[in-house]
């Protein structure tokens, strides 16, 4: 009470370096510190809640892949056919070969009819080189539709230029590394194009809604966490790492087990291509898409963990919490037209599935949304987030520090 | 009965739950306001398209010959094309003279001889309306199919009809047609997962301040049960909250009547069941049923899941019955009959009570009747194990 100015500094000052000297001098209590909040946050429920959502959902996939008609091609090509010549019902009857008389996007059409007939004929003889072929011209010929007049009349019945390219490619790199072609979809690599394109949807809402209450259950065992010593900024840390090696811990774990009764299943294929879009369109093998999409999830975890930090420590709601969660991931949905401008905020990375084929981009109608892109924004975005938060625990350690000074009371 | 005020004092106070009534309110005038007057039916009243057809048949009936070596095409064109375009005339001139009663007729016959026509077509020429087969569409020939013989018993209905015609009740634009339109599609999940959300912490909740809940003079058994009552109570105002939406869809495009029709389809084998006209009315009460079926699953199991787990989290998990029967329901794919004994396989209320499921599965399995046995069936039990729970644990909140 009543201290001069330069004595408040100094003793700023010093409960400042005292605090970093204590922290330095009981780093390794910070470990014990870590291991108990980990002992305590192993057991529960939340932790074991999602573990059992993701076992149901593993088992939910293998029956889903099972019963459903995801990637069969015969079945699309059928499908594909059909549309086509619904397509060309729009067209009067004329010479296809007269370019008098019939308009190029009814010569292209017609052109199409040709190549997807290989197709169907492909599937029916058994012969891949005949259907990779006639996939592969296709995609050339539908390349040229795009940029033609009239091209609105009949976009519902033919593919977008996205869906296009990404066949393209993933057959040009069927044809060239000399692959099988997938025409059923019990195999391995349908398998993890299935499972990742919805965990690719769920992570983000899965690690949002899991850490939504990451600030507030300390209530729980309140008696437990305040014992330790501690500022809030090394519990804090504590409880972000914490959370982090459930995280990953969780994403290995659902990694393992899906590849490996996938590859008991199926046979493991891990070099099969997958056709993705980066600001260009090209394909990886199996096992560099698991990668991806491992390290994907990883910083989107990170994402997920920080947003819920500061959604808890102004809100302190776990349902806003979620609320929120939900809304930014729709975002680019809600409102297209933002992510054509703002292309390097996050909400446009939320959803890998749609980032890695290229939707967003689509959808968005700005090419800037890539893979690449989102690991930068991301990254950054953690980093910004984790500063802030450094920031916001620091000022209020200090202001806790100089009510308990002022206080006289005791640490 | 103080508890009960007392409870339901909690409900409509938790910021939760005001959040949840906020975004429903808002995304069902969001609904209302911008997405429902964008809806184009594909079986629209189109005037142009009908005369189109009709001009250019009409050319070819005035011109073709039909004689021993005429193409094979020719030929089933003269056949088919005459009855056909009398039709298309007809529902022409009633368009034209503003008479809805035999446009209705006419329209009628027009989609049940289209419908046989494009089915047993030989030479694989003619096709259901164009925006069936969108690019991806494995099923266009089978949605097709089932919208056109929907449509002709839709307009048999309305040509005998005793209420006031007109085009918002032919497409199907009025606020009780867009309500059963949604109640069919998506709507179902969002108030299923509504409920769960709302009833998610009405038990988890007490543990905050157990002394006063434990004040209270009754049973743990009946005290779950009023809780289960004001969580159901909850979830009713979720729908009330829904009436804004309604209103505005109903003063802009008309309410409709409660006699509009509501087409069930009757499972045959190969998809050649018979289809029939339920009032809108019978509709919305089997549905109203069978949703209040729901919430109480729901809440139940919300309620037995939290004194078991004591954990919010594990109560989210409950939501994953809405989409289980993803897993299992596939079009195209035979269908063991025991999958229908399964509450989750009755999650779309509005394609079960119409029939659409039986049709797109190729089965018989799943009736209304058989769906209200289920989710009471299902109800029941869990009530009981909670009572069992309860007594095994001898428990306090």
């Amino acid at each position: 009470m009543g201290e001069k100015p330069v004595n408040k500094r100094k003793n700023k000052v010093l409960s400042l370096l005292s605090s970093i000297l204590s922290s330095i001098l009981r780093g390794i209590n910070v470990f014990r510190l870590m291991k108990t909040i980990f002992l305590v946050e192993r057991k529960n429920l939340k932790f074991r809640s999602i573990l059992s959502v993701l076992i149901l959902f593993i088992i939910g996939s293998f029956i889903y892949l099972e019963n459903s008609q995801f990637r069969e091609l015969e079945a699309a090509t059928a499908a594909e056919v059909i549309a086509k010549n619904t397509a060309l019902d729009l067209f009067r009857n004329t010479d296809a070969t007269d370019p008098e008389v019939s308009t190029p996007i009814y010569r292209n059409l017609n052109v199409q009819s040709n190549q997807l007939a290989y197709r169907s004929l492909g599937l029916i003889m058994d012969d891949d080189t005949t259907y990779i072929q006639g996939a592969i011209e296709l995609t050339k010929v539908r390349h040229e539709i795009y940029s033609m007049d009239g091209y609105n009349n009949v976009s519902q019945f033919i593919p977008t230029y996205r869906q296009n390219q990404l066949d393209h490619v993933l057959y040009t790199a069927i044809d060239d590394q000399n692959e099988r072609l997938l025409v059923e979809n019990s195999n391995f690599p349908t398998y993890i194009i299935l499972l990742l394109l919805v965990l690719g949807v769920g992570w983000y809402l899965l690690v949002g809604i899991f850490s939504s209450d990451i600030l507030l259950d300390e209530e729980d065992h309140k008696s437990l966490v305040n014992g330790y010593p501690f500022t809030m900024a090394s519990k804090l840390s504590a409880k972000v790492f914490s959370y982090l090696v459930y995280m990953i811990g969780l994403l290995i774990i659902t990694f393992v087990i899906t590849v490996i009764v996938a590859s008991i299943k199926y046979g493991i294929d891990l070099t099969y291509p997958v056709a993705i879009f980066n600001g260009d369109y090209f394909t990886i093998a199996i096992w560099e898409y698991l990668g991806l999409a491992f390290l994907y999830f990883i910083c989107l975890s990170l994402t997920a963990l920080t947003i819920s930090i500061i959604l808890n420590y102004y809100f302190k709601n776990l349902y806003i919490a979620i609320f929120v969660h939900f809304f930014l991931f729709f975002v680019p949905q809600l409102i297209p037209a933002l992510g054509e401008w703002f292309w390097f905020l996050p909400f446009n990375y939320l959803n890998f599935s749609s980032v890695i084929n290229g939707q967003v981009a689509e959808i968005t109608g700005n090419q800037m949304v890539t893979l690449n892109n989102g690991f930068i924004v991301l990254v950054i975005t953690i980093v910004i987030m984790f500063l802030f938060i450094y920031w916001q625990f620091y000022r209020s350690q200090i202001k806790q520090s100089k009510m308990v000074t002022i206080g006289g009371g005791n640490v | 009965m103080n508890y009960i005020k007392w409870e339901l004092k909690g409900f409509f106070s938790n910021h939760k739950n005001l959040i949840i009534f906020a975004l429903l309110l808002i995304a069902s005038l969001y609904y209302a306001l911008y997405i429902a007057p964008a809806y184009q039916p594909i079986e629209s009243v189109n005037k142009e398209e009908v005369e189109a057809r009709y001009e250019d048949r009409k050319e070819f009936l005035d011109n073709v010959e039909v004689r021993n070596g005429s193409h094979p095409l020719t030929i089933f064109a003269a056949l088919v094309y005459p009855k056909w375009n009398e039709l298309d005339g007809e529902r022409l001139t009633a368009l034209a003279n503003g008479d809805l009663y035999s446009y209705a007729q006419a329209t009628h016959e027009w989609y049940l001889y289209a419908d046989e026509n494009i089915k047993t077509d030989p030479y694989d020429v003619l096709r259901y309306n164009p925006r069936y087969y969108t690019y991806g569409n494995k099923h266009a020939k089978e949605d097709g199919h089932y919208n056109y013989l929907y449509s002709a018993e839709r307009y048999s209905q309305y040509a005998s009809a005793n209420y006031e015609l007109n085009l918002n009740i032919f497409e199907e634009r009025t606020a009780l047609q867009t309500l059963k339109r949604l109640l069919e599609s998506g709507l179902p999940y969002i108030l299923l997962l509504t409920c769960l959300l709302l009833s998610n912490d009405i038990v988890m909740k007490d543990r905050k301040h157990p002394s006063i809940v434990n004040g209270f003079p009754m049973t743990p058994f009946k005290r779950m049960m009023l809780k289960g009552l004001v969580a159901l109570i909850g979830c009713l105002t979720s729908i009330a909250i829904l009436l804004p939406a309604f209103l505005i869809i109903g003063f802009r495009d008309g309410f409709g009547t409660l006699d509009l029709p509501a087409v069930v389809y009757n499972f045959a084998f190969l998809n050649n069941g018979t289809y029939e006209s339920i009032s809108m009315g019978m509709f919305l009460s089997k549905y109203v049923v069978m949703l209040l079926l729901w919430f109480v699953l729901i809440i139940s199991l919300v309620l037995l899941i939290s004194i078991l787990l004591k954990n919010e989290y594990f109560n989210l998990t409950i939501g994953i019955i809405c989409f289980i029967e993803i897993t299992y329901y596939q079009r195209r794919k035979i269908l063991d009959d025991w999958l229908s004994y399964l509450p989750t396989s009755y999650v779309q209320i509005g394609d079960v009570i119409s029939g659409y499921r039986n049709y797109a599965l190729f089965t018989d399995s799943i009736t209304t009747e058989k769906g209200f046995m289920v989710l009471f069936s299902t109800s029941i039990l869990i009530i009981l194990l909670i009572w069992l729970v309860i007594k095994k644990k001898k428990m306090t909140i």
